[in-house]
């Protein structure tokens, strides 16, 4: 059975008819500042893509230059070395990037709802990969460190 | 004059009323979201603002330590070890400090909008990310125009050299 009291004159809920706007503008808002986000989050991302296509094009300068002189053998060691931590400090993080801008495009065209959630997660997954790189860094700085003092008060060199 | 009919029923326009609990829900989603990049923003803001206050600590530390050196310079700081800190702390400023204050200013704005749980707080929040990322950016397009500006000065050296 309805609650509804068939006697009671037609009323509007104020406070619904108020919010129902606002939040729609809010929406608007969320979309212009990340309209404006977008740019800068692009630039990063395409910086990243070019300093890690730099690192290659140096990697391969570098051991082309040392076949010459017999020596490409470490030449090419000390670049497959390298190579993930152009990879984990550069190449993720501008794809993560990259995608963070595609969702904020996907949801400036489409203007669904949903397409914001999406761009925040894929904000949420850069920031998640950088603290996770973050820690394990530190632990490996806390480790060498520990290391170090070891062997210093073991051999006190 | 209102141009509602006061003797029409009160209708409620159902197109609204569907479009106000899929609003909420992004925000929901998008809120959920933000809580859970929060810990992850605040980790490397506190990171950060720690690893340039060491820096700036460290940089300090050496450069006093070469000052008190038998041989050395007399004073604490003096002349050219002035701007070379005053540069090394310039720089902790510009890349790690100023980003990480940002990044928690954000991580705070993320707190404000868990709080109040309002469509406002919600875009503060996004604002606060918006100014971390501009601040990054412009950083990067200094750096590299500083870059092209070496390279150009190298360049023209070499070029003169080789003139000569």
């Amino acid at each position: 059975m309805s609650e509804l009291n068939p006697y009671q004159s037609p009323t509007t809920p104020v406070d619904q008819w108020e919010a129902l706007p606002g939040s729609e503008i809010e929406l608007q808002q969320a979309a212009v500042v990340l309209s404006q986000t977008k740019p800068w989050v692009r630039l990063l991302s395409v910086l990243g893509f070019l300093m890690f296509g730099i690192m290659i094009l140096a990697f391969v300068g570098i051991a082309l230059s040392a076949v010459p002189n017999g020596a490409a053998g470490p030449s090419v060691l000390v670049s497959v070395l390298f190579l993930p931590f152009g990879l984990i400090f550069l190449l993720v993080p501008a794809l993560l990037l990259w995608n963070y801008a595609s969702r904020i495009a996907a949801f400036l065209v489409s203007q669904d709802p949903q397409s914001l959630a999406t761009a925040v997660g894929a904000q949420k997954s850069f920031w998640k990969y950088s603290g996770v790189v973050a820690a394990i860094i530190t632990v490996l700085y806390a480790g060498a460190i520990l290391v170090r003092l070891f062997v210093f008060f073991g051999t006190g060199i | 004059m209102s141009n509602s009919n006061p003797f029409q029923s009160g209708s409620i326009p159902e197109g609204s009323w569907e479009s106000q609990p899929q609003t909420e829900s992004t925000l929901h989603d998008s809120t959920y979201l933000l809580a859970r990049t929060k810990p992850w923003v605040r980790f490397i803001a506190v990171l950060g603002i720690v690893m340039s206050l060491f820096a700036v600590g460290s940089a300090v530390l050496t450069a006093s330590t070469f000052a008190r050196m038998p041989g050395g310079p007399p004073g604490f700081l003096t002349g050219m070890m002035v701007v070379q800190v005053g540069f090394m702390i310039l720089i902790c400023l510009l890349f790690y400090f100023v980003p990480s204050v940002l990044l928690w200013h954000y991580g705070t704005r993320i707190a404000d909008h868990l709080r109040e749980k309002s469509s406002t707080s919600f875009v503060a929040a996004l604002t606060a990310q918006k100014s971390f990322w501009k601040y990054l950016g412009i950083v990067a397009l200094v750096v590299m125009v500083l870059y092209g500006l070496m390279l150009a000065a190298m360049f023209s050296f070499i070029m003169l050299g080789a003139m000569r």
